[in-house]
């Protein structure tokens, strides 16, 4: 694609995921919602685990072929896919400022930092890996032999310099915000407990599993658009994406079986496996999230084909759109009161249980969940202002292997 | 409103300089005193300016029929924040917007509340709900200009903190109980009757197995389970 088509289309998703986003914000958030968390915490742990997964897979191929970066079968995609998790990670920014009622307040998490408090600690980390995914771009920049240069340039050498450094402090702030935003959903009293133990595990996992499909995806794209692409990281990436897909299977088939067989956890799972969101675990999670990415990528690491690669890296991304889902949404579905005492000891005093056995009423309720206009709106103008952040880094940065400082003040 | 007689304002960490004479307030419930009148949820409507336009309440009576017909018996419970000493809201709030008071009071700093609701998620009592904006324009048509919540934040049942008389410090719930069965009280004061309901374990903590140690406290019923209290 050309640099005039490149601009026109960054220009054109800047101004409808800005327009969509505004658009939004002019809708009312209602004061009771029976599921509070909804589509944009959805939202903003789906871009956020995508952003650090595409940055903690680019960043472990630089350390461990350091040494050969002709070997790393992602060198010339380097700059490019740590531009794709900042990108990734910017919606997922937007989206947690959103969320939440009076986004200027959110600087007293700096300010007043708790440190029991696991969103506070979201905030700590999205802000760490931030500046750890930005020094790692400026370091691979100022890789790129251009001496006789002004002071910033001699500053981006001296980055250069702690690349591995800055390289391994990102893989760790990747991690740890991956694991935190799990346990933020987990560890609450009113959330049946199998929920933390599995979750920051899961979303680990999550981050290379959806970090390998976003990359393949983009990369797709890339190729698809300028055909400039000698597809040596396809087999490679395809391997590692069927590994990230068994090791998935294994963590949600493990976590479903602890809670299926488990009496507290029990309705929770009910209605995944047989019960109204039936469609989201065989359909979404199962076919489209496990199985298809499976054949796919296993496919596409035989015969280094890049189709199946994208069909699998699609499966991958509904999938784990769907994982999110369940980990956030399902947990809020049932009413607290039978969380709090699925079973009754004699002579219980748990005053909850009483509303609903005494009263002849069904054991639990399910509670409603509906997408609001204010959280769509913001979804999807957060969504197609993440392809104009791509657009916006072809355009200004030197991300491409050949392509030489030449843009604002890295000239 | 006891705000507008006591010139204070609803954001308790703004509202309240004195030190408090108790360590450690707490509140004892007698079940089967409780009318059901719904006297205590219209004075704390008054007093905090709840929204109830949204039905959204600081303390409400659940009311409930237990057995079948023709052996019924109803039955009421009156809600409210437990004033937990280990509170979950507490501990989760990432803006330290909730805090621990003077005399073991949670409070919400509705100016630092940021409003992502962790801790509405995290109670589990189910007593905190959101102030909204529109909250907040509609609190203005009810009580004017001088309407005590000025900001979105998540809203809780504070006894009173900061608007109750200076000299029982006792909650408009309490004060216009018809049945008598709030008691409000210092639980530090072995002389005051909840710290005597409590120590003879008349009064006590509902899910105690979360280990929140809540400050409010309940006389089971004796209706219930044949007789035999819940």
């Amino acid at each position: 694609m050309n640099k005039a088509k490149t601009l026109a289309f960054t220009l054109l998703f800047l101004i409808i995921g800005g327009a969509l986003m505004l658009y939004g914000l002019s809708f009312e958030v209602p004061n009771y919602a029976p599921v509070r968390w909804g589509l944009l915490v959805i939202g903003y742990v789906f871009f956020g685990v995508l952003g650090t997964g595409v940055s903690t897979y680019n960043s472990l191929y630089r350390v461990f072929k350091w040494k050969d970066q002709e070997g790393n079968p992602l060198h010339k995609l380097s700059s490019r896919l740590e531009w794709l998790a900042l990108a990734l990670l910017v919606p997922g920014w937007i989206m947690v400022f959103a969320s939440v009622y009076k986004p200027l307040e959110m600087t007293y998490i700096y300010t007043s930092f708790n440190p029991y408090s696991r969103i506070a600690w979201n905030g700590v980390l999205y802000l760490l890996v931030g500046v750890g995914i930005i020094l790692s771009i400026l370091a691979l920049m100022g890789e790129k032999k251009d001496t006789d240069r002004p002071v910033w340039n001699k500053v981006i050498k001296l980055i250069a310099a702690a690349d591995v450094g800055i390289i391994l402090y990102t893989i760790a702030a990747d991690l740890i915000l991956d694991a935190n935003l799990g346990a933020v959903f987990g560890y609450l009293s009113t959330w049946v407990l199998d929920f933390g133990a599995f979750v920051p595990m899961m979303y680990v996992v999550l981050s290379f599993y959806g970090g390998i499909a976003a990359l393949s995806l983009v990369s797709y794209a890339y190729w698809a658009l300028s055909r400039k692409d000698d597809g040596r990281w396809v087999k490679p990436v395809a391997r590692d994406g069927l590994i990230a897909t068994l090791a998935l299977s294994f963590m949600f088939a493990w976590w479903m079986w602890i809670m299926m067989t488990n009496q507290e956890a029990w309705p929770w799972t009910s209605l995944l496996y047989s019960g109204p969101y039936f469609k989201l675990l065989w359909d979404a999670v199962v076919f489209a999230g496990l199985l298809v990415p499976i054949i796919s990528y296993l496919v596409a690491t035989f015969k280094s084909n890049r189709h199946a690669l994208l069909i699998g890296s699609i499966g991958s991304l509904v999938g784990m759109f769907s994982i999110v889902y369940t980990s956030v949404i399902i947990p809020q579905i049932i009413t607290w009161y039978y969380s709090n005492s699925p079973i009754s000891p004699s002579g219980s005093t748990w005053l909850y249980e009483l509303r609903t056995y005494l009263n002849g009423a069904s054991p639990y309720s399910l509670l409603q969940f509906t997408i609001i206009p204010h959280d769509l709106y913001i979804f999807v103008g957060g969504a197609i202002f993440f392809m104009a952040m791509v657009g916006l880094g072809a355009l200004l940065l030197p991300l491409e292997e050949d392509e030489k400082p030449r843009h604002w003040f890295f000239r | 409103m006891m705000s507008a007689t006591t010139g204070t304002s609803a954001n308790p960490m703004q509202a309240f300089g004195n030190t408090s004479p108790c360590n450690k307030w707490g509140m004892v419930i007698k079940i089967d005193q409780c009318l059901g009148c719904m006297a205590c949820t219209a004075a704390c409507a008054f007093e905090n300016e709840t929204p109830f336009w949204e039905e959204l309440w600081r303390t409400h009576v659940e009311d409930l029929e237990l057995g079948t017909y023709p052996n019924t018996q109803r039955m009421f419970i009156p809600r409210l924040c437990m004033q937990c000493e280990n509170p979950p809201c507490y501990y989760v709030c990432p803006t330290g917007a909730t805090q621990i008071v003077d005399g073991g009071i949670v409070v919400v700093d509705e100016y630092k509340c940021m409003g992502c609701e962790y801790c509405v998620e995290a109670c589990p009592y189910g007593a905190r709900y959101m102030y909204t904006y529109e909250d907040i324009q509609k609190a203005k048509e009810y009580y004017g200009d001088n309407a005590i919540h000025v900001v979105p934040h998540v809203d809780k049942c504070t006894y009173c903190y900061g608007t109750a008389p200076d000299d029982t410090h006792t909650p408009a719930c309490v004060r216009t109980c018809v049945g008598g069965a709030r008691i409000f009280g210092c639980l530090d004061d072995p002389n005051s009757e909840v710290s005597k309901l409590a120590e003879t374990g008349q009064a006590v903590a509902i899910n105690p197995q979360l280990n929140v140690q809540p400050h409010t406290l309940y006389v089971l019923s004796k209706k219930a389970n044949g007789g035999g209290g819940i």
